[in-house]
């Protein structure tokens, strides 16, 4: 068979390119790079207002109860230190509160707001109008009206508030959860050699003075447990976590691991981990952190 | 060669062209989305929470439990609706007083028996109205002609002009009962149709205002007029306003909640509008 070179050349002038466009459109395609921006925190601070405008601390929607208000900023308010969320608490952020009555000026506010060292990202802050249940008496009738209010919620961002729901997903769930921690302006000894500080570093207490709370502690509480040393705080009962602190550079990956309480636990061998982990039954969190 | 057949060769040259076509399609179209010539990505897209939509619901829970007069917000409803009319002037006067409170960009109530509407809060004030659109093509803004404070400018503002609404009229303000007029900003041909009183005076850093009396027409928002207001016009035009299509833009944000309300066999809506 005679080959035929013109017509070999003009099979390869029409092949080539249209590889090349194959090509081409797989470049342009594969150069496109896709971002999802979550913005949680937006939805979140939408959420947590709709469910705080709902929840016991109202009469009937949006209309707060002055007299529940007075209770509930007495009870879960910052001046006692409680930090508190009640009613609409979400786990990954926290939220602070503030109702003031438009007439009067008066506010009410609880909640929970990170130290600076533990916030990631400004709060989203949402105001909703909303209005404060009257109840009067005139000569000859017993009226019901509402006071115009804001209510203002603040969504907060910190590494306490990941970290604590961390182990509440870690409970919940009985499996390891991992999260990437960034850079906490903590520092804490490094084990050597030699021994020097950490750059970053994280902690975790439930501290004597306050046991239904979760606290990221100063690396000098270990020999003087102060209050004062204790730099954030967030009301979260009813869960066993294991004292923790350790330090790191720039980043890190926490784990969070629900053992029996009691369970000596190796970090180093993350293998391992999952197979200590307390399916059923009483469970504490033990932290992990391994440097990234 | 047979009439009607395409040689080998150009078919080749065919498919060389529609290569070299195609591709400079494609990278220009790549480049085009790399890289945002309008400010703005071709292929971007955001979604933003906005929080304004569920506002006009807990405006509504509140009104409804709120009392003018002897009755409650809701009663005076019930009885408009049933009668046809608001019986009492003390609503207007109840509803402004809880509702200014707020600090809205705008509100608005209304209470309507089917598609008829027996009572409207909508009260345009300057900083605080909904901006409505007229014209033909939608290319105006109805600008209420109460506002007496531009009237030494025209109806409509220094550097607007008022424009022929078309089939899209602005809607008589049921509270006031004034007239709109639709009004476009041009400052090109406001000193040919001679209306108002007052020249074009730049302001601002960048001169992107226009001095004008006494205050900001909605469709405005004022800015630092740099000192270059205060001797404008024999000083009858000190504030500066900058016409922006962003503020406008965000200024019609708003969202309705509507409640049904029934009475023996009588049905009727409140509808609460926030922006």
């Amino acid at each position: 068979m005679e080959l035929d070179i013109m017509r070999i050349m003009m099979f390869l002038v029409r092949t080539i390119p249209a590889i090349l466009f194959v090509f081409l459109i797989a470049i342009v395609m594969f150069s496109f790079s896709v971002e999802i921006e979550e913005k949680d925190v937006d939805r979140l601070s939408i959420e947590t207002a709709e469910g705080l405008l709902s929840s016991p601390l109202v009469t009937s929607r949006a209309v707060f109860s002055e007299s529940i208000l007075e209770e509930s900023s007495t009870r879960y308010g910052a001046d006692n230190g409680a930090n508190f969320e009640p009613y609409a608490r979400p786990c990954k952020s926290a939220y602070y509160v503030k109702v003031s009555d438009l007439s009067s000026r008066k506010t009410w506010e609880f909640g929970y707001r990170p130290s600076g060292i533990t916030e990631i990202d400004e709060p989203s802050v949402i105001a909703y109008p909303a209005g404060i249940f009257v109840s009067g008496l005139r000569p000859g009738e017993f009226y019901n009206t509402v006071k115009p209010a804001l209510m203002v919620v603040e969504i907060h961002d910190s590494w306490l508030t990941r970290a604590t729901c961390l182990a509440e997903k870690a409970l919940a769930t009985r499996e390891v959860e991992e999260m990437i921690l960034g850079c906490i302006d903590l520092r804490f000894l490094m084990t050597g050699p030699p021994i020097e500080l950490s750059d970053c570093g994280f902690s975790i207490v439930r501290p004597a003075s306050r046991t239904d709370h979760l606290c990221i502690f100063d690396r000098n509480y270990g020999t003087n447990p102060s209050d004062d040393l204790l730099l954030d705080c967030r009301y979260v009962p009813e869960i066993a976590v294991r004292q923790f602190s350790k330090g790191y550079d720039n980043e890190a990956k926490l784990r969070a691991v629900p053992v029996i309480p009691g369970t000596l636990v190796d970090c180093e061998n993350i293998e391992a981990l999952e197979s200590l982990v307390a399916k059923t039954g009483l469970a504490e969190i033990v932290f992990c952190l391994e440097g990234l | 060669m047979i009439k009607g057949i395409i040689t080998p060769m150009a078919v080749t040259m065919i498919v060389l062209v529609v290569f070299v076509m195609v591709s400079i399609a494609v990278i220009f179209l790549s480049l085009y989305a790399r890289f945002s010539f309008s400010g703005v990505s071709p292929v971007a897209y955001t979604i933003d929470f906005v929080d304004i939509t569920n506002k006009p619901y807990s405006v509504a829970e509140v009104l409804t439990n709120y009392r003018i007069g002897d009755r409650q917000f809701l009663e005076h409803s019930l009885e408009s609706t049933v009668m046809g009319k608001l019986t009492t002037s003390e609503v207007k006067g109840g509803l402004v007083e809880l509702l200014d409170t707020y600090n809205f960009r705008f509100y608005s109530v209304e209470i309507k028996k089917g598609e008829e509407i027996i009572y409207s809060s909508d009260i345009n004030r300057p900083g605080r109205s909904r901006i409505q659109r007229c014209g033909n093509g939608f290319e105006g803004l109805c600008v209420l002609e109460f506002m007496s404070s531009l009237k030494p400018a025209g109806p409509c503002g220094v550097g607007f002009i008022e424009i022929d609404p078309g089939d899209n009229d602005c809607p008589i303000d049921l509270a006031i009962s004034s007239d709109s007029a639709c009004c476009l900003f041009s400052p090109e041909r406001y000193p040919d149709e001679g209306v108002g009183n007052f020249e074009i005076v730049r302001c601002g850093a960048s001169f992107n205002g226009i001095c004008n009396p006494l205050a900001c027409q909605p469709t405005t928002v004022r800015i630092n007029d740099d000192d270059l207001c205060r001797d404008a016009n024999s000083g009858g035009t000190t504030i500066c306003c900058q016409f922006l299509e962003e503020s406008l833009e965000e200024s019609v944000i708003s969202a309705t909640a509507t409640i049904p309300i029934f009475y023996k066999g009588e049905s009727g809506t409140i509808e609460v509008t926030v922006g």
